[in-house]
């Protein structure tokens, strides 16, 4: 007897020795030794700012208006994107890519703001990279995530472009379910940079 | 039962189970949205500092484990990818907080760069 199962492209990706999908599984490696990657760079911003406090006055140089609102706007990209890989896996195409469309489109706003606010203090509040412990850790930790995010918009154009091309295929949804990973990482570690690295300051011990 | 009948039924459940995950996931959405207003307003409510730090970090570990629980399908793949994605990030998580721990505030302050 024949099923569905049987049939499914995606369903044969998982014939492998662990049960799960090859790339899905490199992918959640790959994660995990970010995971190791931002918690480095995590630490370091943190370290300084423990051993020297008052180096900056934080408070006076961050728009916690601006970082809100972009993490708002990368929160929905992520909810957009899980229902990319939804629609993926339901092969329809035209929601899938306006899915993706969208995610992109928020991921832009979200490089926008953190090019402006970028531009806002080293112009406006004077805090480069060079200028202090502060400026070292912040744009190292933030700007290394400014490139993930970059690094994503790109995946998932490269991934909307090959949609409207006949290559694409039913079990092209699970390369489109491992870009979805990565992008939805981006937004956990933008998670917890939020709280440790901005809304931590405006606490007043 | 017959084969069509029967990639029928199971095309059919899957549609379904689709179906299902767009409420959990407008669900989650809706969730981290309200947490992050909360978290944006909690640092300027004039209460205990430890209470402020608290419910920002049991709110960020909520927001994050609801994106890796839900949006990252780790509540509906095999247990072998959480696994492998906890084992980095416990090392992480451990390398944060013991770095942490090894440093205290410099009495000295800043050095000129």
């Amino acid at each position: 007897m024949s099923s569905h199962t049987d049939n499914d492209p995606l369903e044969e990706l998982k014939k492998t020795s662990t049960g799960v999908e090859n790339k899905k599984l490199a992918m959640w490696a790959f994660l995990a030794s970010d995971c190791m990657f931002f918690g480095t760079l995590i630490s370091t911003h943190l370290i300084y700012r423990k051993v020297y406090p008052d180096v900056e006055d934080v408070i006076d140089i961050f728009d916690i208006e601006l970082t809100g609102f972009s993490t708002f706007i990368l929160l929905m990209s992520s909810f957009l994107m899980a229902l990319s890989v939804s629609a993926a896996h339901k092969n329809n195409l035209p929601s899938m890519r306006w899915c993706l469309g969208g995610t992109i489109f928020f991921g832009l706003i979200f490089l926008g703001c953190q090019v402006y606010e970028f531009q806002h203090f080293v112009f406006d509040k004077d805090l480069t990279l060079s200028s202090s412990i502060f400026g070292s850790t912040f744009f190292v930790l933030t700007g290394t995530h400014g490139v993930h995010v970059a690094l994503g918009i790109f995946w998932l154009g490269s991934w909307l472009i090959y949609s409207f091309t006949d290559r694409y295929k039913r079990e092209n949804a699970l390369d489109v379910e491992v870009a979805g990973l990565y992008w939805h990482f981006v937004d956990v570690v933008w998670i917890i940079i939020f709280t440790v690295v901005y809304l931590v300051e405006y606490i007043e011990f | 039962m017959d084969a069509s009948q029967n990639t029928s039924n199971s095309v059919d459940h899957h549609l379904a189970e689709e179906h299902q995950k767009y409420f959990t996931f407008f669900n989650v959405s809706i969730a981290l949205i309200m947490l992050t207003a909360i978290e944006l307003v909690i640092v300027y409510v004039p209460i205990h500092p430890g209470i402020v730090m608290g419910s920002l970090v049991v709110m960020s570990l909520i927001k994050f484990l609801a994106v890796i629980w839900w949006f990252m399908h780790l509540r509906w793949d095999m247990i072998l990818c959480t696994l492998v994605f906890l084992s980095g990030l416990i090392i992480a998580t451990g390398t944060v907080i013991a770095l942490m721990l090894l440093f205290s505030e410099d009495p000295s302050g800043a050095p000129m760069i």
